[in-house]
C-alpha cells in the first residue's frame, strides 16, 4: 500500500484547514486517523442494527404490542450478482472508497393542514392508509431521529472510513406543503425548528376532535378502531408534538435529493387543483369522508367524469359538505410548484451543502429535474426523476432523461468512473404510463430501464425507495451486473434507513455494504416529550398500524445487513491508495468542521 | 390458517395468531398513496385512459411479500444460496426461483388460489409449507 507521503499528507492538511476555517492543530488531530495507510481506523460502535434490532414484543392491550430489542444482525454475503463463491482473505485485503447514507421516503407532515384528506381511511383504510397514520404528527421527531443515528454513525461500522455523502430519494413532504418541505430541508441542514403551524394554542387536527372517532385521537382513542385495537391513552402527545423546537443535529455531510411521487403529486397521486390550493391555506379543516370526497378531492375528480361518480357516491354515503370545523388559517401552508421542490433545495445552510443538494441552476433554468454529480473523483452518481407529473403513486423513466442518461453510462464508461443511480421508485414500481390527453411522451419501464443499466458494467448499485420497506435484488446479465437497494421509510414501522459502503477486496471483486439503521431513540417511549422519546412513541405507534402491513416492511436478512458482491467492472487499482487517501483526509475534514460547528 | 406440515418446520413455535384486525393478503394488495378506492369503480369505465390507469395500487407488494417469507424459511434452515428466489407474479399467483451453493433448485411458490399461503422447497424437498403470514410475524418478533 502506498499512501500520501508525508509531504504530501501535510501539504494537504494545510490546504483542508484553509479551505474548512479549522485550525491545523485541531484538524491534524481529526487526520490522524488516516496517516498511515497501513493501519487503517477502527470501525465505529456507534449504535446500528449490527448491534441491536428492534422487534415486535408482548402484547400491551387488546391487540398492540410493544416493542422489543432483538439482537443484532450480522452481515449477510450475497453471491447473486458475483455468481460463485468470494475469496476467503478479502475481508483483509478491502478498501472503502466510498461510505454514504440512504435516506428516503421521510414524508415530512403538518398534521394540522388543511389540506391533508384524512378522513378517507373512513372510506377504506387499507384503500386509503397512507392518508392517515396515528402517528402523523411525529414526522419531525423521527427525521431529526433519524438525523442523529447518522450523525452518530459519520464512521463506518465495517471499516471506520469517514461518511462521505448522503442521498434523499424522494417522498420528503407529504402533502405538498411548502411548510414540510421547509422543515424537511431544515432538519437535514440542523436547523431547530417548531412543527406546528397554524395560530391555535393546542392542537388543530382530527385527532384531537372527538367527532373523528376513525382516528387515533391520543386524548381518547376509545370509541373507534384505533381504540378496539388497544392503542394507547397519551392525553399530552399531541401539545408534545407541537410545542417544542426539535433541534437536529443535521447530517454532518454534503446530501443529494431527488423528487418522489410526494413531491410531485398530491398524496403522491393527485394532481394539485384551485379547490385544493385554498383549502391548505384556509380557516377549514374536514374531519369526515363525506367533506373530504365532496370538497377537498372534488377538484381533482371534475377532471375525470368517473372519479367524480365515485366520490359523489361517497358523499352521498357518507353525507354531503358537512364536517368542518374552524382551524387557523396559515398562509405559510400553501402547496408548492414543482419547480419550487427543487428551488427550495437552495435555500438551505451553506454546510453541508451542497447549494442545490444536487439540482442546479441549470435545472432551475432549463426545467429538468435531473442531475449527475461526482461523489469521489472515481464514483459518479446520477438522481433521476421517475415520478409521473400527471396521476399515480407509481412512475417511469421518461424518454429524454434516458436518453441522457444512456448518454451519460457511455461517458462513465469511457473514463471509468463507478456509477450509482439515485431514484425513488425501483423496479417494481415503474410501470406507470400515465400522460395527459394529446401528449403523449415516451415512457420507459422496468424492463427496459434495468437492461440499460445493465448495459455499462461501471453501474454497480441502484439506490431507491417508494415502497416502504427494506428490500435488495440482484440484476444480472452474462459474468456481471448491478444491486439495487431499496431502503424503508421513516413513516411506517420499521421506520429505518441505511448507510452503505463500497469496497475494494483488491481480488478482482468489490462488494456493497448495506447496513440498516433505526433511529436514534430508545426501544421503549419515555415520557419525556424529548424529540427522541416522540421519535420512539411514532415507531412503537407505526409498529400497531395494522393497515400498512407494518411487520413485513423489515424485509428478510437478505434485504437488510449485507455484503454485495460483483464483479469489478474495471481494474480498480486505478484508484491509487493516495488517491482515496486524500479523499478521505477531505471527508475527514468536513466531519471535523461538522464537530467544531456544533449545534446551530 | 394451515400449520406447517414438514418434518423440519421452520418455525419453531406454533404459528402466530394474526391480530384481530388483520386483513388477508389479498386486500393488503391496495395500500400505499391513496386513490385507488375511486379508480377501481372508475377503472371500468375509463377503460384505456392512461390516467384511470395510473391510479394504481403502488405494485410489487405481494410479490415482495412471498419473497422475504421464502428468504426467512431458507436463513432459518440454513440453506447456503447462491442465487436468492427471484419471483414473477401470473395474477395472483407468485412463484420464484433461485439455486443453492450445491446447484440445488430452490422453487418458492404462492397459489392466487391461497394466497395466505407458502411453499418453498430446496432440491424438490419440500422446506415449509404454510402460513405465508406465519412466517413474517416469528420473523419480526423475538425467537421463544
Amino acid at each position: 500500500m502506498s499512501g500520501l507521503s508525508r509531504r504530501q499528507f501535510l501539504a494537504r492538511a494545510a490546504l483542508l484547514a484553509a479551505a474548512s476555517g479549522l485550525e491545523l492543530d485541531v484538524l491534524g488531530r481529526a487526520l490522524a486517523a488516516g496517516a498511515d495507510p497501513s493501519a487503517p481506523p477502527a470501525p465505529s460502535d456507534a449504535p446500528s442494527t449490527l448491534g441491536q434490532t428492534i422487534l415486535q414484543g408482548s402484547v400491551r392491550k387488546g391487540s398492540y404490542r410493544a416493542l422489543t430489542a432483538g439482537p443484532g444482525e450480522a452481515y449477510v454475503p450475497r453471491l447473486d450478482v458475483l455468481g460463485r463463491a468470494p475469496g476467503a482473505g478479502r475481508a483483509a485485503t478491502r478498501r472503502s472508497l466510498l461510505y454514504l447514507g440512504h435516506l428516503s421516503d421521510m414524508h415530512v407532515i403538518d398534521a394540522q393542514s388543511p389540506a391533508r384528506i384524512e378522513p378517507m381511511i373512513e372510506a377504506g383504510h387499507a384503500a386509503w392508509g397512507s392518508a392517515f397514520h396515528p402517528q402523523d404528527p411525529l414526522t419531525v421527531h423521527v427525521t431529526a431521529a433519524m438525523v442523529k443515528s447518522f450523525a452518530d454513525l459519520q464512521t463506518s461500522p465495517l471499516t471506520g472510513a469517514p461518511l462521505s455523502a448522503a442521498i434523499v430519494t424522494g417522498d420528503s413532504a407529504d402533502m405538498h406543503s411548502d411548510l414540510e418541505l421547509r422543515w424537511y430541508i431544515d432538519v437535514l441542514d440542523g436547523v431547530p425548528i417548531t412543527p406546528t403551524s397554524g395560530s391555535g394554542p393546542g392542537f388543530e387536527g382530527v385527532q384531537a376532535w372527538k367527532e373523528a372517532t376513525w382516528a387515533y385521537r391520543p386524548g381518547d382513542p376509545s370509541g373507534g378502531s384505533f381504540g378496539d385495537y388497544g392503542f394507547p391513552r397519551l392525553p399530552d402527545l399531541l401539545q408534545q408534538a407541537i410545542s417544542q423546537p426539535v433541534a437536529s443535529v443535521g447530517l454532518p455531510v454534503p446530501w443529494y435529493a431527488v423528487y418522489g411521487n410526494h413531491d410531485t403529486l398530491l398524496l403522491g397521486t393527485f394532481g394539485l387543483d384551485s379547490q385544493m390550493r385554498a383549502l391548505a391555506t384556509g380557516g377549514r379543516k374536514s374531519y369526515t369522508v363525506g367533506a373530504t370526497a365532496s370538497t377537498a378531492l372534488a377538484g381533482y375528480a371534475a377532471t375525470g367524469s368517473a372519479l367524480q361518480r365515485a366520490l359523489d357516491a361517497l358523499s352521498l354515503q357518507f353525507g354531503h359538505r358537512s364536517g368542518f370545523k374552524s382551524v387557523s388559517a396559515d398562509p405559510a401552508r400553501f402547496l408548492f410548484e414543482q419547480r419550487d421542490f427543487m428551488a427550495a433545495h437552495f435555500d438551505t445552510t451553506s454546510a453541508p451543502g451542497p447549494i442545490g443538494h444536487g439540482f442546479t441552476q441549470h435545472n432551475l433554468d432549463s426545467g429538468e429535474t435531473w442531475w449527475r454529480a461526482d461523489l469521489s473523483p472515481r464514483i459518479r452518481a446520477f438522481g433521476l426523476d421517475t415520478c409521473n407529473q400527471v396521476a399515480g403513486p407509481d412512475g417511469a423513466v421518461p424518454d429524454d432523461q434516458f436518453r441522457w442518461l444512456e448518454s451519460e453510462l457511455a461517458t462513465a464508461q469511457a473514463e471509468q468512473r463507478l456509477v450509482l443511480i439515485f431514484s425513488h421508485h425501483n423496479s417494481l414500481t415503474l410501470e406507470n404510463r400515465a400522460t395527459r390527453p394529446g401528449n403523449d411522451p415516451k415512457l420507459h419501464g422496468a424492463e427496459e430501464f434495468v437492461d440499460l443499466l445493465l448495459r455499462y458494467p461501471v453501474v454497480v448499485g441502484w439506490l431507491n425507495g417508494h415502497t416502504h420497506l427494506n428490500q435488495i435484488l440482484a440484476h444480472t446479465r452474462s459474468g456481471g451486473g448491478f444491486w439495487e437497494v431499496t431502503t424503508a421509510s421513516c413513516i411506517d414501522f420499521p421506520q429505518q434507513q441505511q448507510v452503505v459502503e463500497i469496497a475494494d477486496n483488491r481480488d478482482g471483486t468489490m462488494s456493497l455494504f448495506t447496513t440498516v439503521l433505526d433511529h436514534a431513540s430508545p426501544v421503549a417511549p419515555g415520557a419525556s416529550g424529548s424529540y427522541l422519546d416522540l421519535a420512539a412513541q411514532s415507531r412503537e405507534l407505526a409498529a400497531n398500524d395494522w393497515a400498512e402491513t407494518p411487520l413485513m416492511r423489515r424485509g428478510s436478512p437478505l434485504d437488510r445487513n449485507t455484503e454485495l458482491l460483483l464483479p469489478a467492472p474495471f481494474d480498480l487499482s486505478v484508484i491509487s491508495d493516495a488517491d482515496l487517501q486524500a479523499q478521505h483526509m477531505t471527508e475527514q475534514a468536513r466531519l471535523a468542521a461538522y464537530a467544531a460547528r456544533g449545534p446551530r | 390458517m394451515s400449520r406447517p406440515v414438514l418434518s423440519r418446520p421452520v418455525l419453531s413455535r406454533p404459528v402466530l395468531s394474526r391480530p384481530v384486525l388483520s386483513r388477508p393478503v389479498l386486500s393488503r394488495l391496495w395500500r400505499r398513496p391513496a386513490g385507488w378506492a375511486l379508480a377501481a369503480g372508475a377503472a371500468a369505465l375509463l377503460a384505456g385512459c392512461s390516467q384511470t390507469a395510473a391510479l394504481a395500487p403502488v405494485g410489487g407488494d405481494r410479490l415482495t411479500e412471498v419473497r422475504f417469507a421464502a428468504n426467512d424459511v431458507l436463513l432459518q434452515n440454513g440453506v447456503q444460496i447462491l442465487t436468492a428466489p427471484v419471483c414473477t407474479a401470473s395474477g395472483d399467483a407468485v412463484s420464484c426461483a433461485g439455486s443453492t451453493m450445491d446447484s440445488q433448485p430452490i422453487a418458492v411458490s404462492s397459489a392466487a388460489s391461497d394466497q395466505g399461503d407458502l411453499t418453498v422447497t430446496v432440491g424438490g424437498r419440500v422446506l415449509y409449507q404454510g402460513s405465508l403470514q406465519g412466517v413474517l410475524d416469528a420473523a419480526a418478533r423475538p425467537s421463544p
